[in-house]
């Protein structure tokens, strides 16, 4: 029986190194009322494990970074309507998406503590209706793209960069939110529908970078609105993919369980536990009972998770079925 | 005595420097002794040079606005976002903020912006306006850095008549303005009334390939009364009251890369103020006073933006002139302005308070001026900004004369740079400088020819010059005293006028060489060491004709404006206009008179003084000009 538990797990853990999961974090968790707005934050909105920064100046009134939105307002010009989507909407008929107020840098930032490498794999992007009816319209401090004779190439620009351990990296994606610069004017493009962009080429994200251009600058940097929309982020999760440190095996009887489990294999009695999904979805987070090293797992759904405990000599981990 | 009184009014009524322009000393009215309007030793400041106009004297010009009016005369350059909207002014390099603007010696600049839009002011309320150039703060304080713009009333006790103007142009334009004085010897009383309407609906082209293109949404009405009232109540005081209502609706036109406007501006203002001269054998006492109500409302439904600002401003100033002999004079004086704004930028209504003792001495030798001036300004209890001027002046004959000045100028930061939410800087310092400027004149008159001429050199650095920047790794915007300016320049400048029987020639040329350089390089917003400011073109030139031959004169006057930056485009390129006008005086015995044509940009010139911002080409005007005597028609 042990020899065929043994076996059974260690298949398991192969298995498990080399599969990858995907997970939409959405805003929708946020509960906000139709055609409204979150500007300001504890400096940043967290949804699952992204998290946007957010500057709110309750001084001025003032935001930069990201807001998340409900609105719906596709006609009205101006900043005054600098929260509201294009589309009328978030991404895949969703109600709620973030939007950016670019200065310098904007931030998608992940804060991946599953354990299982996850990465931003991408998400939606569109124009928000203020910087959509200035290039479209132009106003009294940008310009219509095109400019006067319609034959300017005009362009916005987002420039897609990573960050891995902490290290911005050199390859970048470049998507247009506006396009003029084609020979025959009848390509000329506004985005005005949520486009998914697929990061996946850069490698693995930590974090996104994102910088704005455009083709309407003057001495004041530049006119054209730095505002985007954003919505449903995607992750991809690969256990085996991130290696900073090294993973211990844990042992975990009996296996499979039914309500409890013992963990055989730490020493670090004390240290935190978290269980997850082969999606990298958190169930349990705790710790065990130092004197029995006990765990209840009876609220857990049929299924198989891994067992991750971190200690400063490295990470722990542990797989076990739950029938 | 008699000879001392004399020379005190002659004095007060008006300080005729020999800088001034010769057309003036041709267009002074002879005022009565018993009237006096202007008290200050300022006006008259020796080591500047300076420029005057008769507003009746200046043929089709009473419809104009100050901004239009500046424009056609040339040697300023005006900022004009298209005809009937916003016109700001800058003289020798300076700022908008740097041009001083004086209703009868009282401020006008809109306390938030700290400037004067220039197509607000309408010529029709003035009887003269008069210009210095170069730094005056130590006379007229704050913004007085790169020139003073002095409208001024003039009252005429025998001056009785009923004047009505009516003009119709291209474009929609109607305007009509009419005023009327009437009184004894003992007071005077003026009604003026002004009324302005203009389609501004011109066709343009961006490029001679593509189609024409219509002006749109750019209909604009002024409209307007004002009142004045003089009174000797003795023999040696004066009391003159002054009230002007003022309203304009303007539709903002779309900009050359903007599909459509809503936006719209209304303006609107009542202005009162006081003035009170008592004078003895050789003393002067001035005290004037005025209080403004202004409201502006910026509308844009297309971008749901609404946005009201209101100003109160409480103006004051008193002076005392000591006539010690003849060739001595001291002033003292002390200049006051509270300022209230409320918008919704300031998420609360702010104050200032300022207020400017000064001291002024003059001494006349023989051919030899001399003028000190020191002014301290005290900004809400704190002293701001300490600034002396000297000038000289030497005049060997009546031909030659030398002139200089040696200043230090000031502004203060506005109430924008203030209070503005977000991004409001309470701790601005004052922009400060010294300036220089040296001229010499040559003139000659007889009764046949007369003709004038004079060379200027300035030079004049402003340190702390304010900019609005991001704040260290914020998206906000905040005014700091980030820069210095440089700016130098040659003004030449001259005039002939020959008489044939009934026919004569004036002609007048001048030609501003400015160099405004920015010394200090800076990221945002970017500015290179050295490079020119935007909005201030180094070469402007003025060339005109004036013809006279019994009832009939042809005036035709070219302006150059060279390229200039701009905040996005680059640079605007350099234009040249022709106006003309011709006008034709009816001889009627009571009722003269005179009936005009203008053509304004004769050659048709495709130009922008402000990107993005299209301007006429070829328009036309028919107007005329009646005059009643009231007294003789017993009216």
């Amino acid at each position: 029986m042990n020899a065929l538990l043994t076996s059974l797990f260690t298949l398991l853990l192969l298995t498990a190194t080399q599969l990858s999961g995907q997970d939409t974090i959405g805003f929708e968790s946020f509960g906000l009322p139709a055609d409204t707005f979150l500007n300001q934050s504890a400096g940043h909105f967290a949804s699952g494990p992204v998290s946007l920064p957010n500057s709110y100046d309750p001084t001025y009134g003032s935001w930069s970074g990201w807001a998340i939105s409900t609105m719906r307002d596709t006609l009205t010009a101006g900043y005054i309507n600098q929260y509201s989507c294009i589309a009328g909407g978030g991404a895949q008929g969703s109600t709620h998406y973030a939007v950016a107020y670019h200065y310098g840098e904007s931030i998608i930032r992940l804060n991946d503590t599953s354990g299982l490498g996850a990465s931003i794999a991408g998400f939606w992007v569109n124009n928000t209706t203020y910087t959509y009816l200035s290039m479209r319209d132009g106003d009294a401090f940008s310009k219509r793209f095109g400019g006067e004779t319609g034959e300017d190439p005009d362009y916005l620009r987002l420039t897609f960069r990573i960050y891995q351990d902490g290290t911005l990296s050199s390859d970048s994606l470049d998507f247009y939110l506006a396009d003029y610069r084609f020979e025959d004017s009848e390509s000329d493009y506004l985005v005005k529908d949520w486009t998914y962009v697929d990061l996946t080429s850069l490698g693995h994200a930590d974090s996104v970078s994102i910088a704005m251009a455009s083709s309407d600058v003057g001495i004041f940097g530049i006119n054209t609105p730095t505002y985007f929309a954003v919505d449903d982020i995607v992750l991809i999760k690969e256990v085996s993919s991130r290696k900073n440190y090294p993973i211990r095996t844990l042992s975990i009887a009996p296996n499979p369980a039914y309500d409890w489990i013992t963990i055989l294999g730490s020493e670090e009695v004390n240290q935190p536990i978290r269980i997850f999904d082969l999606m990298g979805k958190e169930y349990l987070s705790g710790r065990v009972a130092s004197h029995s090293r006990l765990l209840d797992v009876h609220a857990l759904p049929s299924g198989i998770y891994i067992l991750r405990q971190e200690s400063p000599q490295g990470e722990l981990v542990g797989k076990f079925i739950r029938l | 005595m008699t000879k001392w009184f004399a020379y005190i009014l002659v004095l007060v009524t008006w300080q005729s420097s020999p800088a001034q322009s010769s057309l003036m000393s041709d267009t002074i009215k002879q005022l009565p002794e018993a009237i006096i309007v202007s008290t200050s030793l300022r006006e008259g400041l020796s080591g500047t040079h300076q420029e005057h106009w008769n507003t009746d004297r200046v043929p089709g010009a009473s419809h104009l606005s100050v901004g239009d009016f500046l424009t056609q005369q040339g040697g300023v350059f005006v900022k004009n976002y298209g005809t009937g909207n916003s016109a700001t002014t800058s003289i020798r390099g300076g700022s908008a903020g740097h041009t001083r603007v004086l209703w009868n010696g009282l401020p006008l600049e809109q306390p938030m912006l700290g400037q004067m839009d220039f197509s607000l002011l309408p010529l029709a309320i003035a009887d003269e306006v008069h210009i210095l150039y170069g730094g005056n703060s130590a006379g007229w304080g704050s913004g007085a850095v790169s020139g003073v713009i002095q409208v001024n009333n003039r009252p005429d006790f025998e001056d009785h008549r009923l004047q009505v103007n009516l003009e119709q142009g291209s474009f929609g334009l109607w305007q009509g303005n009419a005023s009327a004085g009437y009184g004894t010897a003992k007071w005077l009383a003026r009604t003026r009334i002004f009324w302005q309407q203009a389609a501004n609906d011109f066709p343009y082209r961006i490029r001679p390939d593509l189609p024409k293109k219509m002006l749109e949404h750019a209909f604009t009405r002024q409209s307007g009364a004002y009142q004045e009232g003089y009174i000797q109540l003795n023999k040696h005081q004066q009391l003159a009251v002054y009230g002007w209502y003022q309203q304009a609706n303007r539709e903002i036109p779309p900009t050359t890369q903007q599909t459509l406007s809503e936006a719209s501006q209304d303006d609107q203002s009542l202005r009162t103020a006081a003035h009170w001269t008592l004078w003895s054998e050789r003393t002067v006492l001035h005290v004037r006073a005025g209080v403004y109500r202004e409201n502006l409302i910026y509308q844009d439904p297309r971008a749901g933006e609404q946005s009201t600002s209101h100003f109160w401003t409480v103006a004051g100033e008193g002076t005392w002139q000591w006539h010690i002999t003849p060739h001595q004079r001291l002033e003292a004086g002390i200049t006051e302005t509270w300022h209230q704004a409320a918008t919704n930028a300031y998420l609360a209504t702010r104050q200032q308070w300022r207020i400017a003792p000064f001291l002024g001495y003059r001494l006349t030798l023989d051919d030899f001026e001399i003028l000190g001036v020191l002014r301290e300004e005290v900004v809400d209890g704190q002293a701001r900004a300490t600034t002396p001027s000297l000038s000289l002046q030497w005049q060997p004959d009546g031909i030659f004369q030398l002139y200089g000045q040696v200043a230090r100028n000031y502004r203060l930061p506005t109430l924008n740079d203030l209070y503005w939410q977000p991004g409001g800087n309470p701790e601005l310092l004052p922009e400060t400088g010294w300036g220089q400027e040296f001229s010499m004149s040559l003139q000659n008159r007889n009764d046949h020819f007369q003709w004038k001429s004079s060379l200027t050199a300035f030079s004049r650095q402003i340190k702390n010059w304010i900019l609005w920047s991001p704040l260290p790794g914020q998206s906000i915007w905040s005014p700091q005293n980030l820069s210095r300016v440089w700016s130098r320049g040659l003004e030449i400048r001259g005039q002939a006028s020959r008489s044939y029987g009934k026919m004569r020639f004036t002609g007048d040329l001048s030609y501003h060489l400015t160099w405004s350089t920015n010394e200090i390089a800076q990221t945002k917003p970017l500015l290179l060491a050295k490079s020119q400011l935007v909005y201030v073109p180094r070469h402007l030139a003025v060339a005109s004709l004036h013809w006279q031959w019994r009832n009939w004169g042809i005036q035709y006057r070219q302006l150059f404006t060279s390229d200039v930056n701009t905040l996005n485009a680059g640079t605007l390129r350099s234009y040249s206009l022709g106006n003309i006008i011709v006008d034709y005086k009816l001889s009627a015995r009571h009722t003269p008179a005179t009936g005009f044509v203008r053509i304004n940009n004769l050659w048709n010139v495709s130009y922008r003084s402000v990107e993005y911002r299209p301007m006429p080409g070829r328009h036309y005007a028919l107007g005329i000009h009646l005059e009643m005597n009231l007294k003789n028609k017993n009216i």
